[in-house]
């Protein structure tokens, strides 16, 4: 948590691309029953019965299938203790060849730019488990050349068993056709492996070539927020992203709606879409916890900025262990933000509906208002995660916000001794400075940050609309900040004369590492000044007892 | 572009234990004594060397370094002859072959006999690097696992007895129930990281938890260092067995297993010698102080799971250990964390216990009688004088202390190049080390001077394709494109896996193929 964050790039007018995007994923649904088909690919194959098809999230490039077992099966360890495993089999691809795709974009006033895309598959399916953590330390066990039917197949067997509190094994079988080489492969519990191996390498046995069919659309692209933007002014690079980011955003919709797995349903509305395989009642409940997050949001934040808030998709997994199914792929195509929002049933304990609230408020802030959002004090962004998690809906009181226990109990013992920090010190200062001056410990600054900013959420808005005017001074004051104590030393650092003798080069090493410690102070301080004059410039017409009427009231609101 | 052997520094450390080329006209097999296996290559018998043949250039390799070389061509082991009787016999129809005169079919047949039983060995030795078909062997005090070259795997075998031994003799411990410790030992970095699951930054580890278990792995590269991180985990085992059910806290454990970690093992002598200076922390703790930085004993002592206890740590128990008094008071003020009944012990992980760092300090001053303040200034004070005056002795060392200055921000490269020139003429036998200061002149444009480190270099390992790479962007820089390009080719030809410099080709020469 930071007292003062600006990241987006001011005054830069590029911002770095590296795409990934331009693979067909799968996507038909089985023939028959149990039967999963891929037309894009060509293959088809039946996983275990009662296993369910585990959707591929945007971007994945090398997972072409995945299905997770309906049944939970249980490890002892002596050391560690019990723990639960569910197996996954997936299909994974592998082309045979390097792809380099050359993509030239002309820009008026700016040049050719050639952007070159280096698709590197992985080199084999040795290559791929390399890369990939596997839960503790492998070995090849098994590799041996075999027939299924008429098929050439590569069978292998992988042992995980070092620092690991699950030992299991990996059954694999590779086939090949003149493009691609694709590697079904199933993970077990060493424990069970004896029971299930039967039934896994039929699975893995059932993989069939079919005809392909026509080529789809590719998979949405890499989150556009990072990307090469060419633009006149900030403005116009700011509209370029945005217009971006809608076309992905309706790819993207696009694509998850067509990849639905079987069982899954798709309930579209004004701001969201859902797709769930969660009980009825869950999803409801879940529907209309988004809708209650959402019409908050828009009342109190709703003229924050002016972003367009884009449909979120919400994903309603049927228990965690299908959300971490859905999350899992191939570490090369990792997508920090696929746009959506995972959730998953699990027994309806309020962290399910706080995450989705979290969840929503972050792309909200964000998409309304980057500077707000980025710009955010620690305390207020703490605080109001806290408060929008806290949120139910209840059917007689609407929207309710439980009070976080530990807070409560933190800000009433603080003001039982009279300790209660003033909320001047909150804008004012840093988290650092007040736990120094003994104001606070680090664990009461967030109980009473998230504490006022309930107060501050709750109060009515005439007494509270100082923070609006704190905020928008400083955002004002991140457009124009400039010149720093931090920054100054940065230069000299770069204009130091070089060394031209041992001596001279362990003089400027010594100073060097002076230096390092004094830029961290003057840091420091640059945060702690920025602050300061925020708050001066805000507050300029308050006085001493304007403070003190609005802390009366927040010891009024902490004690009721 | 940032210099290719900044980056370069490590990239033998890719190098895999067997390399396949794409298949040439011959197919013969090089086995080097390092372990590592080439196939599908063009060998050839020069003066003190074997040639490999590649489509970019040729490779000589040592003949100090090879262990055997298997001719896909039966003409190839042809000897030379010269006498008029030779002449006679080759009228006759006859070949000459390993001193004796034979019709070509027995030749022949010989040869191929000889091909088949080498290829049939090359087989079983790759066998043998898949942990599925490990080694296993049982000594004294140890079970062994291990997919080490069977020529190396036996020092390290005998050495951890003799460790085991001498440690156990002068501690006072035993195996409980005769029990023998597992020690996993992998022929690589790579099969130590995927088997041994080990992290980017682990050397080795012990299993503290049963069952125990030693991993480590044989680095081909640096011997002394395998040596150094197996006397290091192996005394965290021995430190267990002062008491199975203690945890050693971080400090003093880990700076005494630094300690022993300096140690050497001599194979003649049959000896382990320990008390060593360890120059790699040495270095590291004598960086700290040049940069203005001298750690209080209160803070390292009372400081709780500090990367500072393996380097400042070690110079710590290198100072107590040798000084006449101070040494016996430091092992007696070990062996009371753990049984001292006056010393408070809280629970550790699994049923264990072990003390808390604050109370280490409380028992490192009293059993070093150091309960004032002012004793425990003057032994501070002689403990850095004494660190500040140790001098780096080893080539190794001096790589050690050149490498940190070339790569430790703000980098001396005038202290690494003069560091370097001495660990060289001390001896250094590390090619990363050549390769290291081979970069450094070119930055400093003493190119012929470069040429010549990578030349030596290259006599102590043929194959580390980064010294090609490096030469390739040297010669880069004086407009030599060609020469540059085809090193940069043959760099990629001897390992193309190492995808790293792939895309520095692709920038220096476009050739459309990429990092792979």
């Amino acid at each position: 948590m930071n007292d003062m964050s600006c990241n987006w790039a001011r005054g830069s007018a590029r911002i770095a691309l590296s795409s990934i995007a331009l693979v067909v994923l799968a996507e038909d649904l089985c023939a028959q029953r149990g039967r999963f088909e891929s037309r894009t690919h060509g293959f088809a194959i039946e996983a275990p019965a009662g296993w369910s098809e585990i959707p591929i999230k945007p971007g994945e490039e090398w997972i072409l299938a995945k299905f997770l077992s309906d049944k939970v099966y249980v490890h002892n360890d002596k050391v560690s203790g019990t723990h639960e495993h569910r197996p996954m089999l997936e299909v994974i691809g592998f082309p045979k060849q390097v792809k380099r795709v050359e993509e030239t974009k002309e820009e008026t006033g700016e040049g050719k730019t050639v952007l070159i895309t280096i698709k590197n598959p992985y080199k084999s399916y040795e290559d791929y488990l390399d890369r990939h953590h596997q839960g503790g330390g492998w070995f090849l066990s098994a590799d041996e050349s075999k027939k299924v039917g008429a098929l050439d197949v590569r069978w292998r067997e992988v042992k995980i068993e070092k620092l690991t509190n699950l030992p299991r094994r990996i059954l694999s079988y590779e086939y090949a056709d003149a493009e691609m080489r694709y590697v079904v492969q199933v993970d077990v519990l060493e424990s069970k492996h004896a029971a299930l191996q039967k039934r896994l390498r039929d699975a893995l046995e059932s993989f069939v070539f079919i005809p392909k069919g026509p080529p789809r659309e590719a998979a949405p692209a890499a989150p556009p927020s990072v990307g090469w933007i060419v633009g006149k002014d900030e403005a116009e690079m700011r509209e370029k992203l945005a217009a971006r980011r809608r076309a992905w955003r309706e790819r993207a919709l696009r694509h998850v709606k067509e990849t639905l797995p079987e069982g899954w349903q798709q309930i579209e509305d004004e701001h969201f879409v859902f797709l769930s395989h969660a009980s009825p009642k869950f999803t409801k409940a879940m529907q209309n916890h988004a809708k209650g997050v959402r019409k908050w949001l828009d009342e109190e934040f709703g003229d924050l900025g002016n972003g367009e808030v884009l449909p979120s998709v919400i994903r309603l997994c049927a228990s965690p262990d299908e959300a971490n199914a859905y999350a899992s792929g191939s570490g090369e195509s990792y997508v920090w933000d696929s746009g959506e929002v995972v959730c998953a049933q699990g027994d309806w304990i309020l962290s399910e509906f706080a995450s989705i609230s979290w969840a929503l408020t972050n792309q909200y802030l964000a998409e309304k208002s980057p500077a707000f959002y980025q710009a955010m004090p620690g305390w207020l962004s703490s605080g109001i995660h806290s408060y929008i998690g806290s949120m139910l809906v209840s059917k007689t009181k609407g929207l309710v916000f439980v009070p976080n226990v530990s807070s409560l109990i933190t800000v009433r013992q603080l003001q039982k001794e009279k300790r209660l920090p003033q909320v001047s010190d909150f804008f004012a200062n840093t988290r650092e400075q007040m736990v120094e001056r003994g104001v606070v410990d680090e664990t009461q600054y967030w109980d009473v940050s998230r504490y006022l900013v309930r107060y501050l959420l709750e109060a009515p808005e005439d007494k509270v609309k100082f923070l609006e005017v704190y905020l928008r001074q400083v955002m004002e004051d991140l457009e124009t900040y400039e010149g720093t104590e931090a920054a100054k030393l940065s230069e000299q650092l770069v204009q130091q004369k070089k060394p031209m003798t041992e001596e001279e080069e362990d003089a400027f090493f010594r100073d060097q590492r002076k230096r390092g410690q004094d830029w961290a102070k003057a840091f420091e301080a640059d945060r702690r000044r920025f602050l300061e004059n925020a708050f001066e410039k805000a507050f300029a017409d308050w006085t001493a007892k304007d403070w003190e009427k609005v802390q009366k009231d927040f010891e009024r609101f902490v004690a009721k | 572009m940032a210099a290719l052997w900044r980056r370069l520094a490590c990239v033998h450390a890719l190098c895999a234990a067997c390399v396949a080329f794409v298949a040439p006209a011959r197919a013969d097999i090089l086995l080097l004594k390092d372990g590592r296996i080439l196939e599908n290559v063009k060998l050839a018998r020069v003066e003190g060397a074997v040639t490999v043949k590649l489509a970019n250039g040729e490779v000589r390799v040592p003949e100090a370094l090879v262990l055997e070389l298997v001719f896909d061509d039966p003409a190839a082991y042809q000897s030379a002859t010269t006498s008029a009787e030779d002449s006679t016999k080759l009228a006759e129809g006859l070949v000459p072959f390993e001193k004796k005169w034979m019709k070509p079919e027995e030749r022949n047949a010989l040869v191929a006999k000889r091909i088949e039983l080498a290829r049939k060995r090359v087989e079983e030795r790759k066998a043998k690097l898949l942990w599925r078909n490990r080694h296993i062997e049982k000594t004294k005090s140890f079970e062994f696992e291990s997919t080490v070259p069977p020529e190396i795997f036996p020092r390290y075998r005998d050495l951890m007895e003799i460790y085991f031994t001498d440690f156990a003799k002068r501690w006072g411990i035993k195996r409980p129930g005769n029990a023998k410790l597992k020690v996993c030992f992998y022929g690589d970095r790579a099969s130590f990281q995927r088997t041994g699951g080990a992290g980017a930054g682990v050397l080795g580890y012990f299993r503290h938890v049963e069952p125990w278990e030693l991993n480590i792995y044989y680095d081909r590269f640096d011997p002394r260092g395998t040596e150094l991180v197996l006397f290091h985990e192996a005394n965290h085992y021995l430190q267990q067995l002062l008491d199975p059910k203690f945890d050693m806290p971080h400090f003093p454990g880990e700076a005494l297993a630094e300690y022993y970690g300096a140690s050497r093992y001599d194979e003649k002598k049959k000896s382990v010698e320990t008390g060593l200076v360890h120059d790699g922390r040495l270095v590291e703790v004598r960086t700290e102080m040049d940069g203005g930085r001298k750690m209080t004993i209160a803070e390292l002592v009372g400081g709780d799971g500090l990367y500072e206890h393996y380097t400042w740590g070690w110079s710590l128990v290198y100072f107590l250990m040798n000084q006449k008094g101070l040494d016996s008071k430091f092992q007696k003020f070990v062996l009371g964390l753990v049984k001292d009944k006056d010393v408070v012990r809280v629970p550790g992980a699994h049923g264990s216990t072990t003390v808390e760092a604050g109370e280490v300090l409380k028992a490192f001053r009293r059993f070093l009688d150091l309960e004032k303040d002012e004793a425990l200034a003057a032994l501070e004070q002689r403990w850095h004088a004494y660190v500040a005056g140790l001098q780096l002795q080893s080539a190794r060392g001096l790589e050690a202390a050149a490498f940190s200055a070339a790569n430790t921000y703000p980098a001396r490269p005038i202290k690494a190049r003069r560091l370097f020139s001495e660990a060289i003429a001390a001896g250094s036998t590390n090619p990363a080390a050549y390769h290291r200061y081979a970069g450094l002149l070119v930055d400093n444009e003493e190119y012929d001077q470069a040429f010549a480190m990578w030349e030596k270099a290259l006599l102590l390992d043929p194959l580390d394709a980064g010294l090609y790479a490096g030469m390739a962007e040297a010669h880069s820089r004086r407009g030599q494109r060609d020469e540059a390009q085809r090193l940069a080719r043959l760099a990629r030809e001897i390992d193309p896996d190492a995808y790293t410099w792939g895309w520095d080709l692709e920038e220096l020469f476009g050739d459309g193929e990429g990092g792979r």
